[in-house]
């Protein structure tokens, strides 16, 4: 009896747990779906149920969003911008991973850590200097700039995280490949890749987040409407001076954050899986 | 598939396609759509056609939305017509335009125009003189002493920025609430007392104490109208002086006895949205408060009236000052090209002596620079249509008086480069709050912010700007 009463406690710890923490992560969802369809009278009123319609719903903030600002073409240049930066930080990291985690031997760890620090560095000190070279290349003003710039944050992240994964795979595995006449690329290319792909997944949505996220370059380097990412072109439409849009402004990520929110989800298991595997191997 | 798809193979052959097959067509297909989707993003940029001349401006995202229609969509587009010009106006949120034109300086390339919106002493290094334009504005139009000390660096004897406009910033109170409790917030002492009697009827007075800009400017109102600045004419720091004592000490008995703590938390909109939801009786702003009250709460909006920023106590001078909310300025950039340079000053002055459009445009919350390109201001400002369709024709009666009250940051001399320091590390939002909240005595805390102060200028004074 005792047993199964502390066996049931257990359950309801866990599932109270569980209903913590979904509620943690959904409730910003909930109040930006709330607040899309708010008047901002209701909105403002402090004696009002915050998670209540106490005024009829409106879809005004949504016809602001979409009527008002050029939003779908700051989704398209976001989505564009991080599949970019996605394709150029694999390009760089998977074989930054690779090399550092079987080739680097005792240095390939200090090289690690060293490339992991440059991500460190915040973009509020190095958008300056980079602002130099984005001119020199006539890229200033376009989203070609991101695309240049944002792997400077992506591919040491993304290095490191792999590197950590490369190891965890039993370099047996390659070397039966070597030995059955395969080159080092090819027991990378047939071996190491396929079983990798929970770490490649953790990196193509590591990377996109980072991008689709990323503020400060995005200001300093963009400014015709037309050029703008979600991030940028947002506060910038929906913030005038100290009068903040709140409903089309929660509309605007809302919208952005849902197809994320749906990668994640998709990808939840194999994420996670190469999140720790990177991470702790 | 179903009874599936059939793929032509030669004139009179079909065959059904395997599922494999149909999958890649397909997937070939949405990747071709994708693709198509996506060319206009491919396209390389539009490049300057060498025959037309072009012109681009870098503002803020306005207030009001409807000054940027008609300034990016009407004016600048007729002036671009009449002079065979393609104007491009970008904008950036108010919060980033330092870090905006700190970008362009260090790429050596941005916008022909730059407009800031708060004065820009510390990028006169990088910025084109000016004086060709002011000087004759001045002749024809006159110029508001703010607009002077906040574009013009008497050390170095360069017009560095020019400024059509800036905002004014009056308080907005609850009055039938004063009303109730038989006060009229003219007053700092008006203010405490009244507030006090506020407070506990759950509607106290709303200043910042933070880091933001309102908290600037409102803390600077109760410094100079206890007769004390930062520092004096000649741009010698005199934070650190009995008067500031007495503000400090001032600002500690409006926190504990009128305030709510979370105003230590405030950012530039909070006091708008507490004003909006009836959890405050008085605060300093633009007039954003009330026009955006006009669209949205049409019932509440009388409630809410505007009165002048509150005078200090007799005994110290009973001085009556509102900082500028905004201070916009044009910057020209000195590596633009000279023919760029050219057409962004030929903009300017036509600019200049249309101004009195933008007054109206902005709904009064710009005001002119220059007194005399809005000639009928007063009448303007007592003739609200908006105001009087709501029952309130007086509503904004009080700026007409603007120009009387309102006065540069940096006060009582110019708007100068270490000035500018001081306002964007908020050292003077920090040394009230410092005593607000029992860290430091009111003595230790101008103390403080004098040594603050003093390292600031003394960097800015070795650069020759100061």
């Amino acid at each position: 009896m005792s047993r199964t009463f502390s066996k049931a406690i257990g359950r309801s710890g866990l599932y109270l747990s569980i209903a913590g923490f979904t509620f943690f992560a959904a409730f910003p969802f909930a109040w930006m779906a709330i607040t899309v369809f708010k008047r901002i009278l209701d909105l403002y009123n402090i004696h009002n149920n915050p998670f209540l319609f106490n005024l009829p719903p409106t879809m005004e903030n949504i016809r602001l969003l979409f009527g008002e600002t050029l939003f779908t073409r700051w989704l398209a240049n976001t989505a564009f911008v991080g599949a970019f930066v996605v394709l150029i930080t694999l390009l760089a990291a998977v074989p930054a991973g690779y090399s550092l985690a079987r080739l680097a031997r005792g240095w390939g760890q200090k090289f690690g850590i060293g490339i992991f620090l440059t991500y460190l560095v915040p973009p509020s000190l190095l958008f300056i200097p980079l602002a130099r070279v984005v001119s020199a290349l006539h890229l200033q003003d376009r989203f070609w700039a991101l695309i240049l710039v944002y792997p400077s944050f992506t591919i040491p992240f993304c290095t490191w995280l792999l590197m950590g994964f490369f190891k965890s795979v039993p370099a047996e595995l390659e070397e039966a490949a070597m030995v059955d006449g395969c080159s080092r690329l090819g027991a990378l290319r047939r071996i190491v890749l396929p079983i990798s792909i929970a770490g490649l997944l953790t990196v193509v949505i590591f990377a996109f987040t980072l991008s689709i996220q990323e503020f400060v370059y995005a200001l300093t380097f963009i400014s015709p409407s037309a050029q703008k990412t979600v991030s940028v072109g947002v506060p910038t439409d929906l913030i005038r001076g100290d009068v903040y849009y709140w409903g089309a402004l929660m509309a605007g990520a809302l919208v952005a954050t849902i197809p994320v929110a749906f990668l994640y989800s998709l990808f939840l298991d194999r994420f996670i899986s190469g999140l720790t595997a990177g991470a702790f191997r | 598939m179903g009874e599936g798809a059939w793929i032509r193979i030669s004139d009179n052959r079909w065959r059904r396609l395997s599922r494999r097959e149909f999958l890649r067509l397909a997937a070939a297909a949405g990747a071709g759509a994708a693709a198509a989707g996506l060319m206009p993003l491919l396209r390389p940029p539009r490049m300057a056609v060498a025959q037309a001349r072009r012109l681009t401006f870098l503002h803020w995202s306005h207030f009001v939305p409807g000054f940027d229609k008609w300034f990016d969509g009407e004016y600048t587009k007729e002036w671009g017509k009449a002079h065979d010009v393609e104007v491009t106006v970008d904008h950036v949120p108010s919060a980033q335009v330092p870090a905006r034109a700190a970008a362009e300086v260090a790429a050596r390339q941005g916008h022909d125009l730059f407009q800031f919106i708060t004065p820009a002493p510390n990028f006169e290094p990088a910025l084109e003189d000016m004086g060709d334009l002011v000087e004759p504005m001045i002749k024809q139009h006159g110029i508001v002493d703010l607009a002077r000390k906040s574009t013009y660096n008497p050390k170095t004897k360069k017009w560095f920025a020019f400024s059509l406009s800036f905002t004014p910033d009056p308080a907005h109170y609850r009055k039938d609430a004063w009303d109730e409790v038989g006060f009229v917030p003219d007053s700092w002492d008006n203010l405490l007392r009244g507030g006090r009697m506020l407070k506990a009827r759950g509607l106290p007075i709303g200043i910042a104490i933070s880091g933001c800009i309102d908290s600037n400017m409102a803390l600077r109102d109760c410094l100079w109208s206890y007769g004390s600045s930062i520092q004096n004419q000649s741009a010698e720091v005199v934070i650190n002086n009995k008067n500031t004592v007495e503000a400090i000490k001032y600002i500690r008995a409006l926190f504990k006895e009128a305030m709510d703590p979370e105003v230590l938390a405030w950012d530039d909109s909070s006091n708008n949205r507490a004003m909006q939801g009836g959890k405050i009786s008085w605060t300093l702003n633009a007039i954003s408060i009330a026009r955006t009250l006009e669209k949205t709460d049409p019932e509440f909006y009388p409630k809410v009236q505007l009165w002048k920023p509150p005078r200090g106590p007799n005994n110290l001078g009973g001085k009556r000052l509102g900082s500028e909310h905004v201070f916009f300025s044009y910057g020209i950039w000195q590596f633009t090209s000279p023919e760029q340079k050219k057409l962004a000053k030929q903009f300017l002055v036509d600019y200049g002596n249309n101004w009195a459009r933008a007054f109206v445009g902005s709904e009064f919350y710009e005001f002119p620079s220059f007194p005399g390109t809005v000639s009928n201001l007063q009448d303007q400002v007592l003739h609200d249509t908006v105001a009087a369709r709501l029952g309130q024709p007086n509503m904004y009666r009080e700026l007409t008086t603007a120009l009387s009250w309102s006065t540069n940051v940096g006060f009582p001399g110019f708007a100068n480069a270490a000035e500018g320091e001081v306002f964007d590390t908020y050292i003077i939002p920090q040394m009230f709050a410092l005593a607000a909240t029992d860290k430091m005595t009111p003595e230790e805390a101008a103390k403080w912010a004098g040594e603050q102060v003093e390292s600031i200028f003394a960097k800015w004074r070795g650069r020759g700007l100061v």
